[in-house]
């Protein structure tokens, strides 16, 4: 993406003609992989931004439980959004959903299935999450991130 | 009854305020017995607006067609002959043909557009349309000057001129329209006049030429509304929700005309040239667009797979021009509005439309 | 139930939810769809979260994002900071707290190549905290300057809380970025003498420092900051001399980073991956929590409880000065507990009606926001920057001392809010002179 931008705005400069359709692949494509694919490795490594107050003052067992819980309500709600995702990608399917910029017609349906991709997989890690929580068993997910040391905390991007 | 209206424009604009003066309207002909509650850019994005409407997000709104090419086929081939403004010479009236035109093919004559809102689980009832001009921070006049140019284009017409004429079609976000033209990213913008105010440009625009490559925006399906919601109401009501429809349309048609007109007179009062082109690039472009007229017709059969689109274009030719000469001494939002409901309105039969 | 009253009702179960450690973007959803359902049926709310997903990711203004949090990523992995604090100090460590002050511009530099204030502080702190920690300067003064100055990475351009009011907002980015760095540099310069004055009233908690440079130094040391300095000016120069727009800044910004920190070779592959990742992931949290809270806004405006409250809090009383006192107040409360990008995407829907209805300039409450947001980092009991602070020193220095030593800047921010409130031109004089 970073790469793409950069040589826009180069052909621009340069050559004087921008590269055709920039905006529309860099928000449909780049934008969404980024957003969706990305998604269960959020979910894996705990990033999700959540309101520590209240629960840090519960008994730790307590805060075990509230965690198997949010694991259930993500695999209801990543479940939900999976299924209707791909019913709202098929739609975009059946009409080969394109955009036109200039006199070029750009397919935009294959994007719309990275959405109900994305979000199951993160059904599946929290789904995983939920099982360990209920059994008891050591999850086997890697929840820690390699040598990016103290700035990884939830909510960083403020 | 209560209608959940959306519309992408922000509150306070002209399309949000056209939007308040409807529901007023849809009360005042039902006696209060049709509500309609108005949500600008609250509900729904322009982006959304298809699939808002279709799912019953909202019970009604405003669906910019060519934002929606695959789904909109039929229509949008028709959205897409708008140069006719300058085969026409249709000045500033041209959008108020066209609202009528358009209204008129749609709703009695274009079987294949009714199927494809009714794909979209919608029914379409009203449009709205202005005059698109070429805003430039660099003169204009003759074909010379075009060349190289950067030009920020709203449809595939535009851009199938800008190659023409040796420019560059560049599609830009509406709201970075300012920051485009102030920075370079363009040099130009096809746009409705009304946009010198709206947006600010007048500090930054050099001329603006009028009638080349003239065009507008002519694919608005400004009050489509679900299709279970319309079935649902009594036909009583049906009717008269297409009649305020009608006037929303024509409203906004009207108004838009005259926020070109202020545009204009702001730019003339700021020293921008306001200018029409020279005698060659003028004929050279009547030229073009005649050839792409036919060209238009043969692109959605071949990329597109509709059937008949020679005859579709001939015959919505054919109603536009008669609009042009209804539209001629309208002197009103409200005339036109009865215009258009007394030729079409009173034509359609509501015990079945959209049934 | 009437309409507002169900989404009274949600507002109640939202609190619940997230009381519970559910997150914040999980909560929004399953509220706003559930209170969906309820006002408009089962149709509608199931059309809205198979529409708002894609619909809010698929967004020109929004993709900056995460071309900001890679160039700032790059820039902090690439040690490209290094050169800064150094530099600072050369020139200004003659001065009575003069490495404090040092660290409070090498903040303000490095803020305008990242996005966030937690970066800002991380890396200052690493730098800036052990050097004075070693000159026997208070360690509160060391930990606390370093912590609030961290606050400036997300008013001075680029900040990702500016990018998403932007979004949400519906205003132009360009305006708040230059109005931001207008709030950052007066912030800049509070802090600044806040530490003089400090140091003048009692001279122990920053004894003088052993400073014989030559001229020959400083302009040496100046040259270690080229690369930061070059990507600054960089990306300034394009956004707002007229080259580019934010999003390309972004990725110019960022591409120009890794070019420079390949360069110098402080930026490995392994580094360039640890960054990429870091913006992955801090984008797609930032995803979730938006589309929970596009769809919350939507409920929001359909229940009528957004009008209900803006009606309510604007007729307490017909003086803005109190109506904006009381949005202070709050957020200087949420800040308390919240971090800034879920306090900002939760609020938006409930207090943006408040200020277009108030009839408030929304460039200037923007950054009136992220401002009151930002001092939410350094206050008690959630502090992320206080918290970041503390994993640089480890045993050293207290959590109770870093939080005593921002005392007093919290203070002097009380002071700018003030400021802004009272002068709102001083907020949109740049964006007004070189945008309009
Ligand atoms: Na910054
Ligand atoms: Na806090």
């Amino acid at each position: 993406m970073v790469l793409h931008i950069t040589l826009d705005v180069a052909s621009r400069y340069i050559l004087n003609t921008p590269l055709p359709g920039t905006i529309e692949i860099v928000i449909n494509y780049h934008m969404i992989i980024i957003g969706f694919l990305s998604l269960s490795f959020t979910e894996e490594k705990n990033r999700n931004i959540s309101v520590e107050l209240v629960a840090d003052l519960l008994p730790k067992r307590v805060q075990l439980r509230l965690d198997v819980l949010a694991s259930f309500v993500s695999v209801v709600v990543f479940g939900f959004l999976t299924y209707r995702n791909w019913v709202e990608a098929m739609k975009k399917f059946d009409i080969l959903a394109f955009v036109t910029q200039g006199t070029t017609d750009i397919p935009i349906w294959p994007a719309y299935f990275v959405v109900p991709f994305g979000c199951a997989m993160v059904c599946l890690v929290a789904l995983y999450k939920l099982i360990c929580g209920l059994t008891g068993v050591k999850s086997g997910l890697d929840s820690e991130l390699f040598d990016v040391d103290e700035l990884t905390v939830p909510g960083e991007a403020a | 009854t209560d209608i959940r209206y959306a519309t992408g424009f922000a509150p306070g604009t002209t399309g949000a305020n056209t939007a308040i003066a409807t529901a007023e309207k849809l009360s005042e002909l039902t006696n209060g017995a049709m509500k309609m509650e108005v949500f600008p850019q609250s509900l729904l994005s322009f982006g959304e607006m298809n699939a808002g409407v279709r799912d019953g997000i909202a019970d009604a709104g405003f669906v910019l067609l060519p934002y929606f090419p695959a789904e909109f086929r039929n229509t949008g081939m028709i959205a897409d002959l708008t140069m006719i403004f300058t085969l026409k010479n249709t000045g500033d009236r041209g959008g108020l043909a066209w609202t009528g035109a358009l209204t008129e093919y749609i709703m009695l004559n274009c079987d294949a557009c009714q199927a494809e809102m009714a794909a979209q689980n919608q029914v379409y009832t009203s449009t709205s349309a202005t005059e698109y001009s070429l805003m430039c921070t660099k003169p204009l006049g003759t074909a010379e000057d075009l060349k190289g140019l950067k030009i920020r284009v709203a449809g595939a017409n535009w851009s199938r001129w800008a190659q023409d004429v040796g420019a560059t079609p560049v599609s830009l976000p509406q709201n970075e329209l300012y920051e485009g033209l102030s920075q370079g990213i363009i040099d130009c913008t096809i746009s409705g006049m009304t946009e010198i105010n709206d947006a600010g440009l007048s500090d930054v625009l050099k001329a603006v030429m009028v009638d080349v490559p003239g065009g507008g925006f002519g694919g608005s399906a400004m009050m489509n509304i679900n299709r279970d919601v319309w079935q649902s109401l009594s036909v009583d009501e049906r009717m008269a929700y297409a009649k305020a429809a009608t006037f929303a349309g024509a409203k906004l048609a009207w108004d838009y005309r005259v926020g070109n007109t202020k545009g204009r007179e702001t730019a003339e009062a700021k020293g921008i040239d306001v200018v029409d082109a020279d005698a060659a690039l003028r004929a050279a472009t009547e030229e073009w667009i005649h050839q792409d007229f036919d060209g238009i017709a043969k692109l959605y059969a071949e990329k597109y797979a509709l059937k008949g689109t020679d005859e579709s274009v001939a015959t919505f030719m054919q109603i536009f021009e008669k609009w042009t000469g209804l539209v001629a001494n309208v002197d009103g939002a409200e005339a036109l509005s009865d215009l258009i409901w007394e030729q079409i309105g009173t034509k359609v039969d509501f015990n079945t439309y959209g049934m | 139930m009437s309409n507002v009253e169900i989404g009274f009702s949600a507002l109640g179960i939202l609190f619940v939810l997230l009381a519970m450690r559910i997150p914040i973007g999980l909560s929004l959803i399953v509220v706003s769809f559930g209170g969906l359902w309820v006002l408009i049926g089962w149709k509608g709310a199931y059309g809205a979260i198979g529409i708002v997903p894609y619909k809010f990711t698929a967004n020109w203004v929004l993709s900056s994002i995460p071309m900001f949090l890679l160039m700032g990523y790059v820039a902090y992995h690439a040690q490209l900071t290094k050169g800064l604090f150094q530099a600072a100090r050369v020139w200004m460590g003659a001065l009575p707290g003069g490495l404090a002050i040092s660290a409070v511009i090498g903040s303000s530099i490095f803020a305008a190549v990242t996005g966030s204030s937690l970066a800002c502080t991380a890396a200052m702190g690493r730098i800036a905290v052990p050097e004075m920690l070693r000159s026997n300067y208070h360690p509160e003064l060391a930990t606390g300057t370093v912590a609030i100055a961290g606050t400036i990475g997300a008013l001075i351009p680029p900040s990702i809380l500016l990018i998403l009011y932007g979004v949400i907002a519906s205003q132009p980015v360009p305006h708040l970025f230059l109005a931001g760095l207008g709030v950052g540099v007066i912030s800049a310069i509070a802090y600044v003498v806040v530490i003089v004055l400090r140091v003048a009233v009692n001279p122990n908690i920053a004894p003088p420092v052993n400073n014989d440079y030559t001229w020959r130094d400083r302009f040496t040391a100046l040259g270690d900051t080229w690369p930061i300095i070059l990507v600054m000016i960089f990306i300034f120069a394009g956004l707002f001399g007229g080259i580019f727009t934010a999003t390309e800044a972004g990725a110019l910004g960022a591409f120009f980073a890794c070019i420079v920190g390949f360069a110098k070779r402080t930026l490995t592959w392994q580094k360039f991956r640890a960054a990429a990742l870091e913006c992955l992931l801090t984008t797609s949290a930032l995803i979730v929590i938006g589309v929970g809270a596009s769809l919350f806004t939507r409920f929001l405006a359909i229940s009528g409880v957004g009008t209900a409250i803006s009606t309510t809090i604007l007729g307490i009383s017909d003086q803005a000065i109190v109506i904006l006192i009381m949005i202070v107040v709050l957020y200087l409360l949420i800040g308390c507990f919240l971090e800034p990008v879920g306090a900002l995407l939760l609020t938006l829907p409930i207090v943006l009606p408040i200020i277009l209805a108030g009839g408030y300039d929304m460039i200037w409450f923007g950054l009136l926001l992220v401002k009151l947001l930002e001092i939410g980092m350094v206050t008690p009991p959630i502090g992320m920057n206080v918290f970041v602070m503390k994993g640089v020193v480890g045993d050293q220095v207290s959590l109770t001392s870093i939080f005593k030593g921002v005392g007093w800047f919290i203070v002097m921010d009380l002071v700018v809010v003030a400021g802004m409130i009272a002068f709102p031109e001083t907020v949109l004089w740049l964006p007004n002179l070189l945008l309009n």
